[in-house]
């Protein structure tokens, strides 16, 4: 009862709903409809004046660059962005399934230690992800900046044994358009391969988010890009199937045009052509995997992580599958997505026994807030009246320590109640 | 000009939480007799101002008009401040509207340009409120909170609170007058005995009169229509994604398209072309003090009435002395280096610096000879009449002796001996000393640690 007689005193807007990503932190109010900022970090190892954040695949994460983060993000979070007096309010932090220990126990620590919160309530991002659905069952394909993820939610509750993940995703994207680049450089062209390398990441993925678009596989293929074996055969499948002369009628309509892009580099004004042809390619990677990975797309992973679903899991799951994270925004990425997992479910042996879910998935993409859907869930659990009573207090915190959270975020009470 | 070796050396404190900061950011608790560096203070905010009015704003308005300024308004293209602009049409009517000095962007880009000033601001204030987005996910948004607070506990939303703020919990004064306190803050009802104990308790008031058997129908029908809903979703996602595919197909103009990063500053449109941008109001600032975060007392309050000062400053730069070097010593393997150390007194009071120690992290120092123990002199405004003599004659002295003292500055000379190449890009001279403050009558002796990184 105090508890609430405390938020009530409280004035409008003081419940905060915050999401770390890898590239952006959401934050804003709950009761909102939408974060109120994306906060990009951009930040320097003081010591080793490396380059911190955004995060990069080559950037060796230490418990200290951890620390370094926490610190830093809320800082800007609370009195650079949003301006409030953190002694009286309450945080949510959609909690990440990968989220790291040392991270975890850092933010708590931070805001219960130097920013002095009362309350505190950690949600898990797949649970989040489904409660503007209104629904407890669900799969969710977490496509973001480094990696993407595959769960399952049955009862609300998410399958963490059942999780699957692949590191593709933007950072892929990007350096794939800047392979075809170089591959795809004119003679003539002002532009050489050592300045196309040294365009940054942010400006190449800039231009991805305005150009790029994700083609069907049974358009042309790229002869420079690699293909598997696996994947080959499969293709020369589907080409035998249609027709040739259906082929040729379908190329012709869908010719795209190249695009002038007036790019600086090295203090200098050019124009990057970026042909036709590479831009329905540009993001393929995400559909046929890495050598590195033994090529190992989302596809794969997403009709693995089906097949190893509980077959009443899997009835409920498939019926409601939720594309969320920024790089799942990019145009055709869901009709992709629903073509080649049918076609691998009707021609790929090794997943036979789920081939009877052919046609039947049931795919939910919203794209208007597809890069902060998890975070909606978060508003929608901060507006709720008993958000006090389930949060983690500062007193426990203070007398138990560590050990007055869980390591996966606990929100059984929540699930029963839903 | 700027020594462009100025920035290979970088002198640093140690504070207890094993934060490295400069000497500018450092406080010192006279409480607690300590030096604490950021982490270890606690930022609060006491006042808001708007950055170019300066109107001032209390805590409690801030919620009303979403921290950002009623007034003024930025650039969408380019964020900078956005300035009226006046055209007379004919002798009688003007038209206003807002322009930017930086791009030449214009309200009138988007169509917006009225008679007088007032009802230009009221048309971007209203057209911010009602956009169509916007409007249409709130309302979605009170939906499902509605939708949840019922399936957590049914008891609490009978009586169509929207949020804790309203329930009569909050108010003392709605908790005495309410003709259903006994029933409802102390006596939990169950699901069973509902419809019962609440058909007596409003029988006064038959409009707000709802059974549980009411509820659970409602509930069952909200689901189908839910379950109808998201069928049909899955065949517009796809439509809409292929429509979004193919208008990519044909040349796009990336004139006018906008950049990601200022497309996710306008959430929750996130447009993509910038006939579509409308002027932002401009976010309003906030003047912060500091608490120190283990006794709480004050470490820095800002004057309320003045832009600039402050009531309370306790900067740590005001107690310690500022280390620098005054030449970037060149080191070379196996040769004795010299290094020339300056500390300086910025404070009204002289320092008396104890101990001094030096250290290198690989041990390839050698003897200490340069003193331990000195007193650093206070700031004087003479001075400034007698000047500062030149770095030749400072190092001439330094010559015969280990320490020279002129005004409120101390050199001390070092010597160093790389005896192994290092192959680490830094090297790190560490400094450990003791300085006294003065409490009252009695003095205080706080041990200090400082690092100097140079740069090879």
């Amino acid at each position: 009862m105090t508890d609430r007689l405390k938020l009530g005193l409280l004035s409008e807007k003081t419940i905060i709903v915050i999401e770390f990503g890898s590239y952006f932190i959401k934050c804003g109010f709950a009761g909102d409809s939408s974060p109120r900022y994306f906060i990009k970090l951009n930040s320097i190892n003081p010591e080793t004046k490396e380059k911190l954040f955004p995060l990069k695949k080559t950037n060796q994460i230490t418990e200290q660059s951890w620390i370094h983060l926490v610190n830093k993000g809320l800082n800007l979070v609370f009195l650079k962005y949003l301006q409030v007096n953190t002694k009286d309010i309450v945080v949510i932090i959609c909690d990440d399934v990968l989220c790291p220990t040392p991270l975890k126990k850092e933010i708590i620590k931070q805001l219960f230690e130097k920013y002095q919160v009362p309350f505190v309530l950690f949600a898990p991002n797949p649970f989040l992800t489904l409660i503007p659905y209104k629904k407890k069952d669900g799969l969710i394909i977490d496509c973001g900046r480094s990696e993407t993820r595959i769960i399952p939610v049955y009862e609300g509750v998410p399958l963490y044994s059942n999780l699957y993940y692949t590191e593709l995703g933007m950072i892929d994207i990007i350096q794939n358009l800047r392979e075809l680049l170089i591959l795809n450089l004119e003679e003539k062209s002002q532009i050489t391969k050592e300045m196309i390398q040294e365009i940054d990441d942010e400006t190449l993925e800039d231009i991805i988010s305005k150009i790029v678009f994700i083609r069907g596989k049974y358009e042309k293929i790229n002869p420079n890009q690699k293909i598997n074996k696996k994947q080959n055969e499969l293709i020369k499948k589907l080409q035998i199937e249609k027709k040739p002369k259906e082929n040729q009628k379908e190329m012709k309509k869908l010719e795209i045009e190249d695009i002038k892009i007036p790019i600086r580099i090295k203090e200098k004004n050019y124009n990057l052509i970026i042909k036709g042809k590479i831009r329905g390619k540009i993001s393929d990677i995400l559909f046929e995997g890495k050598e590195e990975n033994e090529f190992e797309s989302i596809i794969d992973i997403f009709i693995e992580c089906l097949k190893s679903c509980n077959c009443d899991v899997r009835a409920s799951v498939s019926q409601n599958i939720i594309l969320c994270g920024g790089t799942s925004m990019i145009p055709g990425f869901l009709s992709r997505l629903r073509e080649e997992v049918d076609f691998k479910l009707d021609n790929d042996e090794y997943f036979k026994d789920v081939q009877f879910l052919k046609g039947k998935l049931h795919f939910n993409h919203n794209k208007k807030n597809a890069n902060y859907i998890s975070w909606i869930g978060g508003s929608v659990i901060g507006s709720l009246n008993d958000i006090v009573d389930r949060s983690l207090k500062r007193e426990v915190y203070l007398e138990k320590g560590s050990k007055s959270f869980q390591d996966w975020s606990n929100f059984f009470g929540y699930i029963q109640d839903f | 000009m700027l020594n462009p070796e100025a920035n290979k050396v970088n002198i640093l404190y140690e504070c207890n939480c094993g934060e490295k900061v400069g000497a500018e950011d450092t406080y010192y608790c006279k409480s607690c007799g300590k030096f604490y560096c950021n982490n270890c203070t606690f930022e609060e905010i006491i006042q808001y101002y708007c950055p170019v009015s300066f109107d001032t704003f209390g805590l409690s308005e801030i919620n009303q008009i979403q921290g950002k300024s009623q007034k003024h308004f930025e650039c969408p293209r380019c964020s900078s401040q956005l300035s009226p602009m006046v055209e007379n049409q004919n002798e009688t009517i003007s038209s206003y509207s807002l322009k930017c000095n930086y791009c030449n962007w214009t309200t009138k880009e988007i169509g917006i340009e009225t008679e007088n000033i007032k009802s230009l601001i009221n048309i971007i204030i209203q057209n911010e409120k009602e956009q169509k987005i916007t409007v249409e996910n709130q309302k979605q948004l009170k939906q499902l909170i509605n939708y949840y607070n019922k399936k957590i506990n049914p008891t609490k939303n009978l009586f169509k609170y929207s949020s804790p703020r309203n329930s009569p919990l909050n108010s003392p004064l709605k908790m005495v007058s309410s003709p259903y306190k006994s029933n409802y803050l102390y006596h939990p009802i169950s699901n069973q005995s509902l419809s019962t104990q609440f058909s007596s308790v409003l029988s006064n008031n038959p409009k707000e009169r709802v059974t549980v058997s009411e509820l659970e129908n409602e509930l069952e029908k909200r689901e189908k229509e839910v379950i109808i809903r998201s069928k049909n979703v899955d065949k517009d996602s796809i439509i809409d994604d292929e429509i979004e595919k193919k208008e990519l197909f044909g040349n796009i103009d990336l004139n006018e398209s906008i950049n990601l990063e200022r497309k996710l500053q306008e959430i929750p449109n996130q447009p993509k072309n910038e006939k579509d941008l409308f002027p932002k109001r401009i976010k309003l600032k906030s003047k912060k003090g500091r608490l120190c975060l283990s006794c709480g007392h004050p470490l820095i309050k800002p004057d309320l009435q003045q832009n600039v000062r402050f009531k309370i400053q306790n900067f740590g730069l005001l107690e310690l002395p500022k280390i620098t070097l005054l030449n970037y010593p060149i080191f070379k393997t196996k040769e004795k280096t010299e290094v020339f150390i300056v500390f300086t007194n910025l404070s009204s009071t002289s320092i008396q610096i104890n101990s001094l120690k030096f250290s290198l992290e690989s041990s390839l120092l050698e003897n200490q000879n340069s003193p331990t123990n000195f007193i650093v002199q206070k700031f004087q405004e003479s001075f400034f009449q007698s000047g500062s003599p030149s770095k030749q004659t400072i190092i001439e002295d330094l010559k015969s002796s280990n320490i020279a003292i002129y005004n409120n500055k101390v050199y001390i000379k070092e010597f160093i001996t790389l005896q192994e190449e290092i192959k680490e890009k830094f090297l790190n001279l560490r400094l450990e000393f003791n300085i006294e403050l003065e409490e009252g009558e009695n003095k205080k002796e706080i041990k200090l640690k400082a690092i100097i990184h140079i740069q090879k």
